[in-house]
């Protein structure tokens, strides 16, 4: 691997992190806009409203970066970053395309990149914490509250995975992964996805969010580019879950003539269940915190647990 | 859930509702959840509501209420508007002229010159007591409504504005086939054959001295009947002022919407 090859596939994971959210976000403007009966932006750049985030992203630039007066100085200008930069990490080890298709192979791939999606989430406490605002406070103990709950069931759905494919390894995973592997891991695929979900604070999981309740939890003092950031991290992450939900459930790149479109493959299954994570958000209204709760402990993770009982019979069985 | 929490029995009985009505009576375990899915999936779907209003013009009823019309030539300065409105925001001047005798040795007659007629639309409440109360159908419900201003003392349009916005004034709605001839048109048949009968050289002068209320006709209906018109209308038809720009619902179509 000389220099010439990481640079490019430095610079490919910098692209897709820069431009996938951005078109998560757009589409979700207009997929949400069209599921009320609405048309959405129709201006920014003329066709469509094409360029809504790139006029947003102006403005946000423009915006004072305001740090209030009792806040943790350091603390509250790093949360943003914390919150975001993860998200690139995680990039790096999700294998778009068979062959090497990969920033870095890893051979703990899924703990990688578990851990790492974990330390995002750091960002909104850190948030939270250094505010010192009693909405942000609310809105970091609530997202404390839904990643103790919501890590465990996601990391049990993710086990289930690995115990079937033998290996910690994305690519791995992908390498001996199977059609049957659907019906075989939809539980988990769906005890992971909702789980994801939740970890990233989107609807029906927002109410560490709750712009009507808390204002808008952790990043009620944030301004200008540093609250972009958080919506940025936000977007990311839907990117991020939906790409690992295609790859430990749905097969990543596998699909017909997978030599060659495989890539197409992968982002056709990321970008779908990127548009399932807008439609779920539009169909749904949010969850009450207790209810956030009584959902991970009766529900997500009993049926985590039943899923890696299963994976073990049958790869005992077979 | 409910048994849980002995003490708070109301809230936790309201929270442990919802639990229990799917496999009861919802039929199946997340058919809501589905249904709400469906919905949104369905609306996505389906052509969106928004009206493209800058755009495209909006589609606006015919009665709509967008702002008051005059038809100068009709207004004989009876102040019966002026006094009706509720709040006061109409502005009438007039002077009194008088009009030698139309026969030699009649005597002359006064009749009242309108000389500033305004709305002021700032305080205007579009309640169309003055249209209702006119006897001499001189005010009409326009459905024009682009006509804000930036500043308060603007929106108080004066006569020819007013008269402009007949223009924009719409076609009444057609008789039913068997229905009466509407009573304009009768008034104004009736003056036409007066007038033909008549059948004096002078008859256009003595056509101009009838008070405007005889002939006063609905704007549009002149070009559906055949009947010779009567001076006012004629003056109307062959005014020299613009055709209005656009009428509302009629470029208000396609284009511009996803």
């Amino acid at each position: 691997m000389d220099a010439l090859d990481v640079t490019v596939r430095i610079l490919a994971v910098l692209v897709a992190f820069l431009l996938l959210p951005l078109l998560v976000g757009q589409t979700e403007h207009k997929v949400m806009a069209h599921m009320q009966g609405r048309v959405g932006p129709m201006y920014a750049g003329g066709f469509h409203g094409w360029a809504q985030l790139v006029a947003d992203g102006v403005k946000f630039a423009q915006k004072e970066d305001i740090v209030p007066d009792g806040a943790d100085r350091r603390v509250f200008q790093l949360a943003p970053a914390l919150a975001l930069i993860p998200y690139l990490l995680v990039l790096v080890a999700i294998p778009v395309a068979p062959g090497g298709g990969v920033a870095q192979a890893l051979d703990a791939g899924i703990f990688f990149v578990l851990a790492v999606m974990g330390v995002g989430i750091l960002g909104s406490l850190m948030g939270g914490w250094a505010s010192a605002n009693k909405f942000s406070l609310l809105g970091g103990l609530r997202t404390a509250a839904q990643l103790m709950a919501y890590e465990l069931p996601m990391l049990l759905a993710a086990a289930s995975v690995a115990m079937a494919a033998g290996t910690l390894s994305l690519p791995g995973i992908l390498g001996v992964w199977e059609w049957w592997w659907l019906p075989w891991q939809l539980v988990g695929a769906v005890v992971f996805f909702t789980a994801g979900l939740a970890e990233l604070q989107r609807p029906p999981f927002d109410a560490p969010i709750a712009d009507s309740e808390i204002i808008f939890g952790a990043y009620t003092e944030y301004t200008g580019l540093r609250f972009a950031l958080f919506l940025l991290a936000e977007y990311a992450g839907i990117v991020v879950l939906s790409a690992l939900t295609a790859v430990l459930f749905l097969g990543g790149w596998h699909g017909p003539a997978a030599d060659g479109l495989g890539w197409l493959w992968m982002l056709l299954k990321t970008g779908l269940l990127a548009f399932g994570v807008i439609w779920l958000r539009v169909s749904y209204p949010r969850l009450r915190e207790d209810q956030i709760q009584r959902l991970a402990w009766t529900a997500l993770v009993p049926l985590a647990l039943f899923q890696i009982a299963l994976t073990g019979v049958v790869k005992v069985v077979m | 859930m409910s048994h849980a929490h002995p003490g708070r029995s109301e809230g936790a009985h309201f929270a442990g509702a919802p639990a229990e009505r799917p496999g009861s009576k919802r039929g199946v375990f997340g058919s809501g959840l589905a249904k709400g899915l469906a919905v949104t999936l369905r609306t996505m779907t389906r052509r969106s509501v928004t009206e493209h209003y800058p755009d495209v013009q909006p589609e606006l009823p015919p009665r709509s209420r967008g702002v008051i019309g005059l038809f100068e030539e009709n207004c004989t300065v009876c102040m019966l508007c002026a006094r009706e409105c509720p709040d006061w925001c109409i502005y009438i001047d007039s002077h009194k002229e008088t009009v030698p005798p139309a026969a030699p040795g009649g005597r002359e007659r006064s009749r009242n010159v309108l000389d500033r007629f305004a709305i002021d639309f700032a305080l205007c409440m579009y309640c169309g007591i003055c249209i209702e109360v006119c006897p001499f159908d001189a005010l009409f419900w326009s459905p024009e409504f682009e006509y804000a201003e930036t500043d308060i003392r603007e929106l108080t349009h004066e006569r020819d504005k007013l008269r402009e916005w007949m223009w924009t004034v719409p076609e009444p709605a057609p008789l039913d086939e068997a229905a009466e001839e509407a009573k304009e048109l009768a008034a104004a048949r009736k003056a036409a054959d007066k007038a033909a009968q008549a059948a004096g050289t002078d008859m256009l002068a003595a056509h101009r001295e009838q008070p405007a209320q005889e002939t006063a006709e609905a704007p549009g209906t002149t070009e559906r009947n055949g009947t010779t018109e009567p001076s006012e209308t004629t003056r109307r038809n062959e005014a020299t002022e613009p055709k209005p720009k656009r009428r509302p619902g009629q470029d208000a179509q396609g284009g511009g919407t996803e």
